[in-house]
């Protein structure tokens, strides 16, 4: 790990000591599932919120971290999820629900802070999941030893600065291949990079520098995940296989057929294979 | 399990016996606000092909919404008109990909998307429920006003010929597509809606376990004598009530199994479509996107392009 990441993780990890507000959210527990409000500080002391969903069944269960995806609205897990693991989806600062001192905007956030290191707010954000996950663990009647992380870049980067991940499913990655895949006329949010270049031209050398920092290529060798699932289009195979090639868990790279529900199973089904869970009820059709 | 078959379901929506005079009342009260149409350049967001501007538009209540416009450059109008209605929980799309295509293309942001929700914000999960038991302050009735008048500041701009206007949105933004082409009948030269929310609502939530529709199944939970008045409040506003009034050319694209927007009721909304000129399109093996990545969005954008001559860049 580099020291622009060693720092910001020791900061996130003792940001996690602080007091945490665990509270009962009866609207969103169900028949399979108890559902909870998490309310914490992250880095900076800035207040963070995250969904908490235990299931009824017997534990220990397997902690999944769903980290935030690229949008202003974190959604409660799925049915199947809450079901099947102790889960938590988190909205970094920015986020609704974490938007008290920081409204992220769409486009905007990808390039918010660009270029200097210290002012980039995704520093502070890979903050924020790495406190979440640290509490997280620290839930009663899980199985820390099958920590699990899903998402895209969040997931793939907090995989890389924390220790003792058991599983990553991950893909779609943002700061993949940026030179590359910021060449032609890229649709939102990739297109946000091409905005800056074209404003602030005299700066975009001093960008790319920070945004080194998120390259996956960078990061691969630090994850240490026993078992990993990229999901790809077929088009980004090339690249995802070479990531695949500097990992040491057991990887797999799977090609999205274009059919969200059988792309959906198939995910899902890698997942609790990989942690050893039983698939939660189907969410449609619906048994109950 | 015996393999249901989505296309024989009836939708239980009833429609209510004020139905037209409560959408007639309240079109009426959103037009008594002037809607004060602004547009503000964005420069980083322009590019050498195509203007960005920041849209503000006055709407139902005297709330003020948010919406991207955008244009290319360097093409002598009349420009065909493209309105884009956006999903539940996504914030809406700059549409500059629409301009290089050769439209005027609007992107709406109705009240609790950003931009838009300084005065309402019942947020994501929330919306769907938000005064759920009390029918004439349900959330959407506002919501739908704004989708009606983003089509009414599109077709005011100079340089959009409104006779060549289209509405198109997937999910939350198939059911304001459908919503714009039923009360703006006159105007919509043609519409495609993809995987429609909001049309036989109850029966979703019964027929699913995902958001958003999992937020009746939630509010039912909590609070079960609700559920006469939710479901009248829901019959008052959904979309299965409004399609017999469309009458341009549409397509319906949806996914054989869709968790999201059950195929189920994409079936019965498209029965009910009042255009002669429709057609459905149905995707094996697809959830919620609905055929996007097999392939549809060439087929959505010929349909467009066809009805609407637009001059690409």
């Amino acid at each position: 790990m580099n020291e622009y990441w060693s720092a910001r993780v020791d900061a996130a990890v003792n940001a996690a000591t602080g007091d945490v507000s665990i509270e009962n959210l009866p609207i969103r527990t169900n028949e399979t599932s108890n559902a909870y409000s998490v309310r914490f500080n992250g880095v900076g002391d800035y207040p963070l919120y995250a969904y908490l969903h235990i299931p009824k069944s017997d534990g220990p269960h397997v902690p999944l971290f769903q980290a935030p995806g690229y949008g202003s609205v974190v959604g409660v897990p799925l049915y199947e999820r809450r079901a099947a693991y102790v889960v938590m989806a988190l909205c970094h600062r920015g986020q609704r629900l974490a938007n008290s001192r920081y409204d992220a905007a769409y486009p905007g956030l990808l390039t918010d802070g660009l270029p200097g290191e210290d002012s980039y707010v995704w520093g502070d954000i890979v903050s924020d999941c790495i406190t979440a996950i640290q509490i997280l663990l620290q839930q009663p009647n899980i199985d820390a030893s099958r920590l699990a992380i899903s998402g895209g870049d969040l997931a793939f980067i907090t995989a890389a600065l924390t220790d003792g991940v058991h599983a990553l499913q991950t893909g779609g990655l943002m700061f993949a291949d940026i030179d590359n895949r910021t060449a032609g006329d890229p649709d939102y949010p990739l297109a946000e990079f091409n905005d800056f270049k074209r404003s602030h031209p005299d700066e975009w050398d001093e960008a790319r520098a920070t945004l080194a920092n998120y390259d996956p290529m960078a990061l691969v060798s630090d994850v240490g995940a026993k078992k990993i699932l990229f999901s790809t289009g077929a088009g980004e195979k090339d690249y995802y296989d070479q990531l695949a090639s500097g990992l040491s868990g057991q990887t797999t790279v799977g090609i999205n057929l274009g059919k969200g529900h059988l792309d959906h199973i198939a995910q899902e089904d890698w997942l609790g294979n990989a942690c050893g869970v039983d698939k939660g009820p189907a969410h449609y059709p619906r048994l109950s | 399990m015996t393999r249901r078959d989505p296309s024989a379901f009836e939708s239980s929506v009833r429609r209510p016996d004020d139905f037209d005079e409560y959408w007639r009342r309240t079109e009426a009260d959103t037009l008594s606000v002037p809607l004060n149409p602004r547009l503000e350049p964005v420069p980083l967001r322009s590019t050498p092909d195509v203007e960005v501007f920041e849209a503000r538009y006055d709407s139902y209540g005297g709330l003020e919404i948010a919406g991207w416009y955008c244009r290319p450059r360097n093409i002598e109008g009349p420009l065909p008109g493209y309105l884009f209605v956006p999903g539940y929980v996504s914030e809406p799309k700059l549409p500059t990909d629409l301009a290089m295509m050769g439209y005027a293309a609007f992107s709406a942001a109705p009240r609790n998307k950003l931009r838009s929700n300084s005065v309402f914000n019942p947020g994501y999960p929330g919306l769907l429920v938000h005064n759920l038991d009390k029918r004439t302050e349900y959330g959407y009735r506002g919501f739908y006003m704004d989708a009606i008048r983003a089509l009414d500041f599109l077709c005011g701009l100079d340089e959009v010929d409104s006779s060549r206007i289209c509405v198109q949105g997937g999910s939350q933004g198939g059911a304001l597509t459908l919503l714009v082409s039923s009360l703006r009948a006159g105007q919509v030269a043609c519409a495609s809606a993809g995987a429609p929310y909001l049309c036989s609502m109850m029966d979703a939530a019964s027929l699913t376990r995902s958001y958003p529709y999992e937020e009746i199944n939630d509010y039912l939970r909590l609070y079960p004598e609700r559920e006469e008045a939710a479901r009248d409040t829901l019959d008052l506003h959904d979309i299965h009530n409004f399609v017999d009034k469309i009458e341009c050319p549409i397509i319906v694209n949806i996914g054989l199994m869709d968790d999201v927007c059950p195929p189920e009721t994409g079936f019965a909304v498209f029965r009910e479509i009042g255009s002669q000129d429709k057609k459905l399109y149905t995707y094996e093996d697809c959830a919620h996107d609905s055929g996007s990545g097999v392939g549809h969005d060439k087929v959505l954008h010929a349909f467009l392009a066809e009805h609407l001559n637009p001059v690409a860049l």
